[in-house]
């Protein structure tokens, strides 16, 4: 099938799936007791005004009528109010999102930054005892509460030591940076900051340590599988060993003492092949990423009634992407 | 149509749609089989003969009854359901490895019909002493077992709804030299005592030489030479058989018809060749090779070649 | 041959199908595993002779011993009304491992069901199925856990039900996938040739080969369903006060995170201990039974 028609289909796919997301969502939010119209107008209201303000939202029409309503706002970038905050939803995500993909990001690149050489470590090295670390440190870290994690990490650096702020995302005793990216480390370094970016960067070391050490074991295992299948597809004899010569240039940060052959072998035949393995799992880390950023948002709960809007862009991401 | 014949196959056209454009139509379509005219003798062995790709197990599943033809049509002279039964190439894939050996050979049985387990097992054993199992065997898992008796467990499960014609799809490739002769000789035992019709798909000439009363020498899904397989195997008319035969040493040697052959490739089943479907790896080809070739009987085969066959006094049809 | 070398039960008989040596084998080369299972086996037998093993009613409110340290009266401690989190941390495993076991059922079952449904049907209702199973596999999962959770109303059955849920389409993939594949294989030809009807093919050939990788993602699965579940208490949407439940405890330890440290420490490390152990457990059974999933 040609790149085009691929692009296509996933297209005509993300389409379909973006309505899919529309309705169930539509109807979760429709099965979440409690009138929104009641919630609005406070407990003391009368009736009359209550039943006001359904009219006013439409809120009486059937269903099915609402959520054509809802969709014709969603196209036009309309996401409603949120009911919590009375601000736009679209309003709470520009405000929110930058938040959110700050800290994904950078718990991204800690994960990655970790887990990729423990990946090639465990494959270069398979069933040695970096191998069953690296194992180990994966199941932990998919099995570990990160909520739980991150009350320890608030304890040990906040409460015990004193390194490091609770919450929050900069001192609040310092100026915001003024906002150009909405990522509070890049704009304190654009406005030359310095003060300002160190703080920025202590009050996310923690949220950014919980997340990226969930994920930093799924990465070091993804490397460690596309590592190892690479290798068995280059050195089909070796059963999915990496050739000494690698081994040795991974060991030894130098490979001019060897036989140039095996040279040529393991490291020009080598490095395709683990950046192919790595590139494969860079698609994979874009959603690792949106997973940060999801349970983020998710545990945060910004603005009730736009939660799951949080995750269409991480959706198209995906959609394109897997 | 003769009553001596199990089956008659007529005009038989089997087509794949493959590929799919972005909405969902076929980009075009794979030529398996382009008009089979077949009898199967009652009681005998056919060899179907040719590269792998002719349309050698599209024929076959033809023949079971699994996939119906495109065109054409299958006329069967006997009864009942579950007459055709097969016996496969790869004894690990065609045995399911959750099923005790008891349960695998009399599957035909209670597929169809509920019977009670004592009379399975009964029946289990009888045909297991058959094809030379031990009856202790009936308990244990197919993954348990050598190629060889896995190849008996299929040969009893075909057995076991007592069937007309057995289809042999290369039942004896996957196996060694010295277990190949002893299925062979189990198999024409079977044959005699159960007067078995069976329909042997191969390409080793050696084995369907020994086992087969006709051969249909098969190409691009067309049969180009059928006869008694003394007579092909001899003498054979076709210039495509003779390349088929000639490739035998060399085979020997490489292990493979397919290798053999593989200085002239197989034509495209996708867009088939206009004219005889041969011309293009034919030595003899010529004048008249530019049009489709028709079967023509000759005194002892049929052959489909308007070469070696325009010489030839032609048989009045019977 | 008598039918006493067959038993008539089917967990019997699917137990005697399993190599038990080779297993074994495989289990001793793989320590974590073993470890795993070690402690999967410990962590269930305490949580169902929890009332044994417990040294204090999970219950019983004593004002005067609020928020005690870890003692040899109170292991763990205790809570802001006096309750020994020891006993309430072993019945709350009750919670956690019932919750995994009840999603893991559910969602394998139905799941396995559509799937195999969507597989031997084929065509148009194979093609509108998987599309759907897409679309929720689309939406990100723990959204749509806590909307359905929400949706449902505030408590744990409801969490381990939206779980459910959300976890039927990776089953629905599994076994329709392997119901592809199991289709191809030359044994369901041959049943196909002498006419075995689909649910004869069901019944005795996809079934039987379906079984091991579903159940290779239900024990993948126990570990994550108690961590989900444990979060979704955690933010409120599972268990409620007073029920002992792990996720429960360290919100509301939260807010005591400071001065009372055992009070969120010691249920989370619960969590973590058992959602490692299941995962220990699965990924090397994964390995047993599936070679091809291994990195070769």
């Amino acid at each position: 099938m040609s790149f085009l028609n691929v692009i296509r289909r996933r297209l005509m796919f993300l389409i379909l799936v973006l309505f899919g997301v529309t309705v169930i969502t539509f109807t979760i939010s429709n099965l979440i007791p409690g009138d929104p119209a009641r919630m609005i107008a406070g407990d003391r209201a009368t009736p009359e005004i209550v039943q006001n303000i359904r009219e006013a939202l439409g809120l009486d029409k059937p269903l099915p009528v609402q959520y054509v309503r809802y969709l014709e706002g969603v196209v036009q970038g309309d996401f409603g109010t949120s009911i919590r905050t009375r601000r736009p939803v679209l309003e709470d995500l520009r405000i929110f999102f930058p938040a959110t993909l700050e800290l994904a990001l950078t718990a991204l690149l800690f994960a990655t930054a970790l887990g990729i050489p423990l990946g090639v470590a465990s494959a270069v090295w398979k069933d040695k005892p970096i191998d069953h670390f690296v194992r180990v440190i994966a199941v932990t870290g998919i099995s570990t509460p990160a909520f739980w994690l991150g009350l320890l990490v608030i304890l040990l650096f906040y409460g015990n030591l004193g390194w490091l702020p609770s919450g929050g995302r900069i001192d609040p005793s310092l100026e915001m940076p003024t906002r150009v990216t909405g990522f509070l480390m890049i704009d304190s370094l654009l406005a030359g900051d310095l003060q300002a970016f160190g703080s920025a960067l202590k009050h996310i070391l923690l949220p950014a340590f919980t997340l990226g050490f969930v994920h930093l074991g799924v990465v070091a295992r993804q490397v460690r599988g596309h590592a190892g299948r690479a290798a068995a597809r280059l050195y089909p004899h070796r059963q999915g060993q990496w050739p000494q010569p690698l081994q040795d240039c991974l060991h030894r940060g130098t490979a001019q003492r060897h036989d140039p052959f095996d040279h040529c072998a393991g490291s020009r035949a080598g490095r395709p092949a683990l950046r192919d393995g790595v590139d494969r799992n860079r698609l994979r880390l874009a959603w690792h990423g949106r997973l940060c950023g999801e349970l983020y948002s998710g545990v945060g709960f910004p603005s009730g009634h736009g939660l799951h809007r949080g995750g269409l862009a991480g959706l198209c991401a995906d959609q394109l992407g897997g | 149509m003769n009553t001596n014949s199990v089956m008659t196959l007529t005009n038989i056209h089997m087509r794949f749609p493959f590929g799919e454009d972005w909405r969902g139509r076929p980009r075009g379509f794979v030529h398996a089989l382009n008009g089979i005219d077949l009898d199967i003798p009652r009681g005998k062995t056919l060899g179907i003969v040719g590269e792998s790709g002719c349309g050698k197990s599209t024929l076959a599943q033809v023949l079971m009854g699994i996939r119906k033809p495109s065109e054409g049509e299958v006329t069967r002279y006997f009864g009942a359901d579950h007459d055709v039964q097969i016996v496969f190439q790869d004894p690990q894939s065609s045995l399911n490895a959750r099923m005790p050996v008891w349960r695998v050979i009399t599957e035909p049985v209670f597929a169809v019909s509920k019977t009670p387990k004592a009379e399975l097992r009964a029946l289990a054993a009888e045909l297991a002493a058959k094809v030379g199992l031990r009856p202790e065997v009936l308990d244990r898992y197919p993954h348990e077992f050598s190629g060889g008796q896995r190849q008996r467990i299929a040969i009893a499960r075909a057995l076991s709804s007592d069937p007309d014609v057995i289809v042999l799809d290369e039942p004896t490739s996957a196996l060694d030299i010295s277990i190949q002769a002893q299925i062979l000789n189990l198999l024409k035992e079977l044959q005699a005592a159960r007067d078995l019709t069976y329909i042997f798909i191969s390409h080793d000439i050696s084995v369907v030489r020994y086992l087969c009363d006709e051969v249909a020498v098969m190409y691009l899904g067309q049969v180009v030479e059928h006869g008694a397989s003394e007579v092909v195997l001899a003498a054979p008319r076709h210039p495509y058989t003779r390349l088929l035969l000639d490739s035998i040493p060399t085979m020997r040697a490489t292990g493979g018809l397919g290798e053999a052959l593989s200085n002239t490739d197989l034509p495209s089943n996708r867009n088939l060749p206009a004219g005889c479907f041969f011309k293009d790896r034919c030595e003899l080809a010529g004048v008249g090779c530019d049009v489709r070739q028709n079967m023509v009987p000759t005194e002892q085969a049929q052959v489909r070649c308007c070469q070696t066959t325009a010489a030839i006094p032609q048989k009045v049809p019977a | 041959m008598s039918d006493a070398t067959v038993s008539t039960n089917p967990v019997k008989r699917a137990l005697s199908r399993v190599d038990w040596g080779y297993l074994w084998y495989q289990v001793k080369k793989s320590p974590l595993t073993l470890g795993g299972g070690a402690v999967v086996l410990i962590v269930l037998f305490l949580v169902i002779f929890a009332p044994v093993f417990a040294t204090h009613d999970p219950n019983a409110i004593d004002l005067r011993a609020r928020l005690a340290a870890p003692s040899w009266d109170n292991f763990f401690g205790t809570d802001e009304v006096g309750r020994d989190l020891y006993s309430r941390i072993l019945y709350g495993g009750r919670q956690s491992v019932a919750v995994g076991f009840f999603v893991v059922v559910v969602a394998g079952s139905i799941g396995t069901f559509i799937g195999v449904f969507a597989g031997l049907i084929g065509g148009r209702v194979d093609v509108v199925i998987m599309r759907m199973m897409d679309v929720v596999l689309s939406v990100p999962s723990l959204v749509l856990i806590m909307a359905l959770a929400a949706a449902l109303g505030p408590s744990l059955i409801n969490a381990a039900i939206a779980i459910a849920l959300v976890r039927i389409p990776v089953y629905v993939r599994i076994s329709r996938g392997q119901t592809l594949l199991i289709r191809e294989m030359s044994f369901v030809t041959a049943a196909e040739t002498f006419k075995a009807s689909k649910l004869h093919i069901l019944r005795w050939h996809i079934l039987p080969n379906i079984l091991s990788p579903v159940m290779v993602q239900a024990t993948l699965d126990l570990g994550s369903t108690i961590l989900l579940a444990s979060a979704l208490s955690f933010i409120g949407l599972g268990a409620q006060q007073p029920t002992a439940e792990w996720g429960a405890m360290v919100a509301t330890g939260r807010n005591y995170i400071l001065d009372q440290w055992w009070y969120s420490a010691f249920p989370g490390f619960a969590i973590l201990i058992t959602a490692t152990a299941f995962n220990l457990l699965g990924d090397g059974i994964r390995d047993i039974l599936d070679p091809k999933q291994k990195a070769r």
